[in-house]
């Protein structure tokens, strides 16, 4: 199928926090308790309209452990969003946002838009981690957030939408450089491979731009 | 199993119906149990090349002694089999010494140690890291293949951590990384079944005292562990990241600290170079059009490589499957196991030519569940040692490989989640079925008949197998009919217990449930009344053959739990076999127990004493 365009996501966070819950529900409409646990990375993919375009996401759902991190380092280059996740009802999972975070911003690229997802909000009742301390933290550190439940499917289309949303705005101010491959975005074949205008003025705006 | 065996076994197939007589069943079953032992005490004399020759024969497929097979192979036990008891002895009591030592409770220990010490000889710090390293381990062994009941149990459970646990002490540099788990499920798995076995075949007649000790299932945890550091002495290095050492909690020095160390540019590991190796020089080499396809559409090997190597393919093939190709993989060596990846990726090669980029991903990170592993091997041994293994012509072996994956694209949809997974559920349990009162097949199926065990001849290939099940092909409509019709048996079944269960919690629950119960027990009636709607009309009965019927199970109420009842099952299988009449042959009800749908799981009532009598009986054509 034709796309306009197409965005590469990352899944982040700590082992057991729910990343292949959220791509399963978000690509098969489907829960899955226990799931296989994930070796390296899996991956999924979503057709999405955003403004009338048809956008094509592909997901690169990473496994938790640090072990595997010089292998997630390796798909945050190519990768125009990300979903940093933790866990409501395990506060540790919480607490290891900040290094997540610094992970990521280390070695993606500047413009890559983080969201974050405080998942299995359905477990109200074995609730950890409060909802504001999930705003305070993205406001802080200048992410989008959301509570969602992979199980539910409460805000799983929301998350994975609104961060394609933020990032084809920012690739209609310009910001992304959508030539280069790198950033995570790829023209659909139907497109005229460039036009002229958007990719020069898109790098420029990129150095400035910064995240947030 | 010999020729003659396998012979004899093509003649009753031929026939058209299985011997009946009991007599003939059970002592076919002992014989075989103790020829079994005598088969490989005599291999193993003889030196590893002639097990070797065995094992790729296929010959371990429904063996009861696999996990003495892959202990030799994988060199944890000697080829002499006068050194086994001496040697498992002193195996399984230095585990215990281990487990000992490695369990000390400082609450215990008369020593004067302070519990706050962060001092790395410390006791009470110790004690505290392996703490959290025994959490980080049970956090992985509970999702070990979420679907299969096996693995569920607090024992098995239990039983993984220790063992993850001593060895992640013992090996330091390694210590404990997610997929260990899934690499020690099917030894333990395999082990278990071995020791059943034992146990059921002493229950008929004696066994030697060798053999029971070898298989006694006290060791369970003892034996295991030392086959497992056998193969993890292969896989370490598909384990291991440079410069990155776990510390002893299992956790790894945090992000900041790593980074001082050049670890920036360490995406180059033994095991990436490893995948670059067999991107670049092996299937270039062997399938230079596909290596040109994957190269242009830039996909990288790690995403699926890294898994498949490894889990040693534990996520890419059903487990009977994966079985067989660790036969080959334990009997050939590491270098086969290129040489694997290199022939799946060949498997699907006219899948992977047709689609792009992403669909090519999802092919190879959800490997196709109907692509047949006897082919995958043995195209990676004629790859890897023409000279030794050219049993099959290519072409042949292409054309084959087409007709199986198109016969079996039609009801599979690539997608690993569902249909693979139903696939692997089913396969799962194909171990009973290969139990000898089980092992031929009938022919009033409309296509060929094929013992499966039985190492096919170069005749067989060229006439081209299709993908066989039970003497069915898997596009037969009479499988499809069956699958209907037990579906349809489950979902009643489901509905009415779930109707049932409800009204029960309904009438206890008490009266200030909360909000999130309420919400549960609607959440119950809401599926209740789902599942009645999607139940379709009931599909005329399938007919089964007339069985013979197992001892009458112990007394069970139909409402008992599916799970029971199979377990039940299996447990009988071996005892001596008896035919008793069915009640004008009117079949109360048929279950597809998690199993495979040409077997019917029949209950009928005893006309005599109102027993309830369980068996497995086979669907019959139509």
């Amino acid at each position: 199928m034709s796309y306009a365009y197409l965005f590469k996501y990352i899944i982040i966070g700590d082992t057991g926090v729910g990343k292949s819950c959220l791509l399963l529900q978000f690509t098969d409409k489907r829960f899955q308790p226990v799931h296989d646990l994930t070796i390296g990375v899996e991956f999924g993919a979503r057709m999405i309209t955003i403004d009338g375009k048809q956008i094509k996401l592909q997901i690169w759902d990473t496994a938790g452990q640090e072990a595997f991190r010089s292998i997630t380092r390796s798909y945050y280059r190519g990768a125009a969003g990300a979903l940093l996740v933790y866990d409501i009802t395990r506060r540790e999972t919480f607490n290891h946002l900040t290094t997540w975070l610094e992970d990521a911003r280390q070695h993606s690229n500047s413009n890559m838009v983080i969201m974050l997802i405080g998942n299995k909000s359905d477990l109200e009742t074995r609730r950890e981690v409060k909802k504001e301390e999930g705003e305070a933290f993205a406001h802080e550190h200048g992410l989008i957030f959301m509570e969602t439940s992979a199980k539910t499917a409460a805000n799983v289309e929301e998350a994975f939408i609104n961060t394609a949303k933020e990032i084809y705005e920012k690739i209609q101010e310009g910001v992304f450089d959508i030539n280069n491959e790198a950033n995570g975005i790829k023209i659909g074949p139907q497109h005229s491979p460039t036009n002229p205008n958007l990719p020069q003025s898109g790098q420029g705006a990129g150095q400035g731009g910064g995240c947030c | 199993m010999s020729d003659e065996e396998g012979d004899a076994l093509t003649v009753m197939v031929q026939s058209g119906r299985l011997e009946k007589s009991s007599e003939n069943h059970s002592s076919f079953g002992n014989r075989k149990y103790g020829d079994e032992w005598e088969e490989l005490f005599q291999l193993s004399e003889n030196g590893l090349s002639s097990l070797q020759t065995h094992v790729l024969s296929m010959q371990l497929q429904g063996s009861r002694l696999r996990s003495v097979y892959w202990r030799i192979l994988l060199g944890s036990l000697p080829t002499s089999p006068s050194l086994w008891i001496s040697i498992l002895r002193q195996q399984r009591n230095s585990y215990r010494l281990l487990h000992q030592r490695l369990t000390v409770d400082p609450h215990q220990a008369n020593i004067e140690d302070d519990p706050l010490s962060q001092n790395s000889s410390s006791i009470w710090n110790q004690f505290f890291c392996d703490k959290e390293l025994r959490a980080l381990i049970r956090q992985d062994v509970v999702r070990t293949f979420p679907n299969e009941d096996f693995f569920r149990s607090e024992s098995i459970q239990s039983i993984m951590v220790n063992i993850l646990f001593c060895y992640a002490r013992e090996y330091p540099e390694i210590c404990y990384r997610q997929g260990m788990h899934e690499v020690l499920a099917p030894l333990l798995y395999v082990m278990q079944e071995d020791q059943k076995s034992l146990l059921r075949a002493r229950e008929l007649s004696s066994v030697s005292d060798r053999a029971a000790e070898i298989l006694d299932p006290a060791w369970l945890e003892e034996d295991v562990y030392w086959l497992f550091c056998k193969l993890m002495s292969h896989l370490a290095g598909s384990y291991r990241v440079r410069n990155m050492t776990p510390l002893s909690t299992g956790h790894f020095p945090k992000f900041s600290v790593i980074l001082n160390s050049e670890l920036i540019n360490v995406s180059e590991t033994e095991l990436t170079r490893r995948l670059i190796h067999i991107r670049d020089d092996l299937l270039s080499q062997f399938d230079k059009e596909l290596y040109l396809h994957l190269k242009n559409l830039d996909i990288p090997f790690q995403a699926f490589g890294i898994r498949w190597l490894r889990l040693l393919f534990g996520q890419e093939f059903p487990l009977q499957d994966l079985l067989y190709l660790w036969d080959a993989i334990f009997s050939e060596g590491d270098d086969l196991v290129n040489y694997v990846v290199v022939s799946m990726l060949s498997a699907i090669r006219d899948q992977l030519l047709k689609e792009d980029d992403t669909d090519c991903l999802m092919l190879l990170m959800r490997y196709p569940p109907g692509v047949n592993v006897r082919i995958v091997v043995e195209n990676a041994l004629q790859m890897w040692k023409p000279e030794k293994f050219s049993l099959f012509k290519e072409d042949s072996y292409k054309k084959e490989q087409l007709e199986t994956y198109n016969a079996q694209r039609q009801n599979i949809v690539p997608v690993k989640s569902i249909s693979g997974r139903l696939k692997k559920l089913n396969l799962w349990s194909q171990k009973k079925e290969t139990q000898p009162a089980m092992q031929c097949y009938i022919s009033n199926a409309p296509t060929k008949v094929t013992v499966t065990h039985k190492h096919p001849t170069r005749a067989d290939k060229m006439e081209g197998i299709q993908s066989i099940v039970e003497g069915f092909t898997l596009n037969d409509p009479i499988v499809t009919r069956a699958e209907v019709c037990h579906l349809h048996n489950l979902i009643f079944y489901v509905h009415t217990h779930l109707e049932r269960h409800h009204a029960t919690l309904e009438h206890s629950v008490p009266s200030n449930l909360s909000p999130d119960g309420r919400v549960a027990l609607d959440g119950i009636k809401q599926l209740c009344t789902h599942l009645a709607r999607s139940l379709p009309t009931r599909p005329k009965p399938l007919e089964v053959e007339a069985a013979f019927e197992a001892e009458p199970a112990p007394r069970m109420t139909p409402s008992s739990e599916i799970r029971n009842t199979s377990s039940e099952l299996q447990m009988n299988q071996e005892c001596p076999l008896e035919e008793i009449k069915v009640h004008d042959g009117q079949l109360l009800t048929s279950y597809m127990p998690l199993d495979n749908p040409l077997q019917a799981l029949c209950l009928h009532v005893s006309e005599k004493d109102a027993s309830l009598h369980i068996s497995y009986r086979r669907v019959l054509g139509a």
